[in-house]
């Protein structure tokens, strides 16, 4: 019999295929973590401060590649809302990417494997250090009293344009690999010392995502419902039928979505018609519906996609949880997107596992193909150490609904 | 602050009032109190059938600070007969799934006369995948603490992968000879009359050759009778209700002292 050789699926990016494995090196709290067997819905528990959101974080910062801008609007700087972005704050938020504990200091790494695709990527940031002293630049930046002591240099680097100060929005970084991006002067003792922030290295064309991501109500729920041209998106793919069936299937029955125009001819605020004809402004509706209507939107516009969402069930009623939980999986599968989310809540969990697994369902998951995945981080308050456990949706299901067992 | 480990002790045993009976000679021969967290137990094997119960019990350590903790806890279980093998399979998912708990002791108390005594023990290790791994290799002695290794369930590097051991003990009850955990309450009883009585009456045997009434008591004789076939009738119908309702005068039974009693008492002690 002749050899078979298996055809290497050669990817063209972004990569449209799941993610299988992350392995996170030295980002932010995570010293160290490594998930194997990801599945197209991840669901993701654990305490407070054992990972969570730097998990989203460090995927969605792979999955960004060298489109920087991604990167420093949504991780570096998506934890805090701040008016006017200065360079030594954006700075001292980059330097706290790192986790302050991993040697060498200043690195971190995030490596990735695809379904289907055996070669590896890795995506890398460093501070090139002049001296040593740039092993303590992470401690020395919470340690010290003085905001004197480090200044960014924006000058010195052309690579990094900053907008106005009142300006959140970076530029579009179209750096080369390895090349310095931000330099950091700090002193010490009279001696100034530069620590240089290179571009990621990735083992992939430059400038590009590896995969394409999306993450709708990342870090403030408030500050995600702002992308009404996502209805227009719909229009055009003649999605806006689909929408509004998805929709009613969860909240109450709504007739129509659409931009009210003022008489001087001015786009204004985004109205819901509701099927008595009642007409509102989408800021009359509650967090919930908001959320609901956006997440939806964007859920069924792109395909292929990464979707992190933190907190998932912050607005929703527990009477919507199972009808969102099987909205949000089937589209999630329609489309291909792979989702990352993130709760506290074991009414949210008992919600979304009984609609994905209870008799009657319109999944019909088995064991061989179960793609849910019921993930939970468990920090080692001595070491520090993340340790996962990772079940199966199904599993997640019959040890909450039989068992009546702690997950998270 | 870190949350302790919960170390947890599991006993199933066939019958709802071997579980409840255990409870009370818990309380005797430890220091194990009905818990108050039974409300929200941190896990649950029954579903309520009829012939299950789930009794939860905590023992309480004073710790310096002079505050009361849970040392540890312990759930004695009754898994029937109908449901044996589910719920003796939910204790493995149990311990390889203990997340904040730790699952030390596993005790498995089957009835010496019952005819399904075997099956059931040739079950409860089926469940247990003791057959699986090396256990095989070292037959298991009754009433003997045996170590059992369980992988826990995660999809996830194997560095994360812990193993958990527990101890897992099988007994047969009574101690010796025929009967049931009922035989040494019994046994223990002050009330050695009464008690000889009693059973006669319930195995309808012939009471006036063994014990004849004395002078005048042939009518309180009569009395007992029916209070005895009463008793029988309504302990056979609702067990469970019968021993719950007179835990005050079970407890007050000196059974933990039977030289006969010592083997299982040695056995719970370790929980």
């Amino acid at each position: 019999m002749g050899e078979h050789k298996l055809k290497e699926n050669k990817p063209t990016l972004p990569i449209k295929e799941d993610y299988e494995s992350i392995e996170i090196n030295g980002f932010r709290g995570i010293k160290h973590l490594k998930i194997d067997n990801l599945g197209k819905v991840n669901l993701i528990l654990g305490k407070n401060d054992s990972g969570k959101t730097s998990l989203l974080e460090a995927i969605s910062t792979h999955a960004a590649g060298h489109h920087l801008a991604f990167f420093l609007n949504h991780i570096v700087n998506g934890r805090e809302l701040v008016s006017g972005l200065f360079p030594e704050y954006v700075v001292d938020q980059l330097v706290n990417i790192f986790n302050v504990e991993c040697e060498p200091s200043l690195r971190l790494n995030i490596i990735a494997k695809f379904v289907n695709i055996s070669q590896k990527y890795e995506h890398a940031l460093n501070f090139k250090a002049a001296n040593q002293f740039s092993n303590v630049i992470p401690r020395y930046l919470r340690e010290s009293t003085s905001t004197q002591d480090f200044s960014f240099v924006k000058d010195k680097n052309p690579m990094l344009h900053l907008g106005g100060q009142n300006d959140p929005q970076f530029a579009m970084i179209n750096a080369t690999m390895n090349q310095v991006i931000g330099l950091l002067q700090v002193q010490s003792n009279s001696i100034k010392n530069d620590v240089y922030l290179t571009m990621p290295s990735i083992n992939m064309l430059q400038g590009q995502a590896i995969k394409h991501s999306y993450k709708p109500f990342y870090f403030s729920h408030l500050n995600a419902y702002n992308d009404g041209r996502i209805f227009d998106d719909l229009k055009r793919e003649d999605l806006y039928q689909a929408l509004l069936d998805n929709l009613n299937s969860v909240f109450d029955p709504i007739k129509s979505i659409d931009y009210f125009r003022y008489d001087h001819n001015v786009q204004g605020n985004l109205y819901i018609t509701k099927q008595n004809n009642t007409r509102l402004p989408i800021s009359s509706f509650g967090d919930g519906f908001r959320k609901l209507l956006f997440i939806t939107a964007q859920l069924m516009f792109y395909k292929n996609v990464l979707i992190c969402v933190d907190e998932v069930d912050i607005n929703f009623h527990h009477s919507l949880q199972k009808k969102f939980s099987t909205l949000l999986s089937r589209i999630s599968q329609t489309n291909n997107n792979q989702i990352f989310l993130t709760t506290h809540s074991v009414e949210f969990i008992d919600n979304f596992l009984s609609a994905l697994y209870d008799d009657g369902n319109e999944f019909g998951f088995t064991e061989a193909n179960d793609p849910v995945r019921v993930i939970t981080l468990q920090r080692d308050e001595k070491t520090g150490q993340v340790s996962v456990w990772n079940r199966t949706g199904a599993d997640a299901h019959y040890i909450r609904s039989q068992l009546a067992m702690e997950i998270r | 602050m870190e949350t302790p480990q919960k170390s947890i002790s599991i006993i199933l045993c066939e019958g709802k009032v071997d579980a409840i009976l255990l409870g009370y000679l818990m309380q005797k021969a430890s220091d194990y109190k009905p818990s108050y967290e039974s409300n929200s137990p941190p896990f649950a094997l029954t579903t309520g059938a009829r012939n299950q119960v789930e009794e939860w019990y905590s023992k309480k350590t004073k710790t310096l600070d002079g505050v009361m903790h849970p040392a540890s806890d312990l759930v004695i279980v009754s898994v029937g007969s109908s449901d044996f093998s589910n719920l003796t399979s939910k204790v493995l998912r149990v311990i390889e799934n203990q997340q904040e708990l730790s699952i030390e002791k596993l005790l498995f108390v089957a009835d010496r006369d019952a005819k399904t005594e075997d099956d059931h023990i040739i079950e409860f290790m089926n469940c247990l995948k003791i057959y699986d791994d090396k256990m095989s290799m070292n037959p298991i002695k009754i009433g003997v603490w045996f170590t059992k290794e369980v992988t826990q369930k995660s999809y996830s590097s194997a560095e994360v992968t812990t193993v958990p051991s527990v101890e897992v003990n099988i007994f047969l009850l009574p101690v010796k000879g025929i009967g049931a955990l009922e035989t040494h309450l019994l046994d223990a009883l002050n009330e050695k009359e009464l008690v000889n009585l009693s059973r006669i009456f319930s195995q309808d045997g012939d009471i006036e050759s063994f014990y004849p009434p004395k002078p005048r008591e042939a009518d309180a004789r009569e009395r007992m009778k029916e209070k005895a076939a009463l008793g029988c009738t309504l302990a056979v119908l609702e067990p469970d209700q019968v021993v719950n309702k007179l835990g005050k005068r079970i407890l007050a039974i000196e059974w933990e002292k039977l030289p006969e009693l010592q083997p299982l008492l040695e056995v719970l002690h370790k929980l």
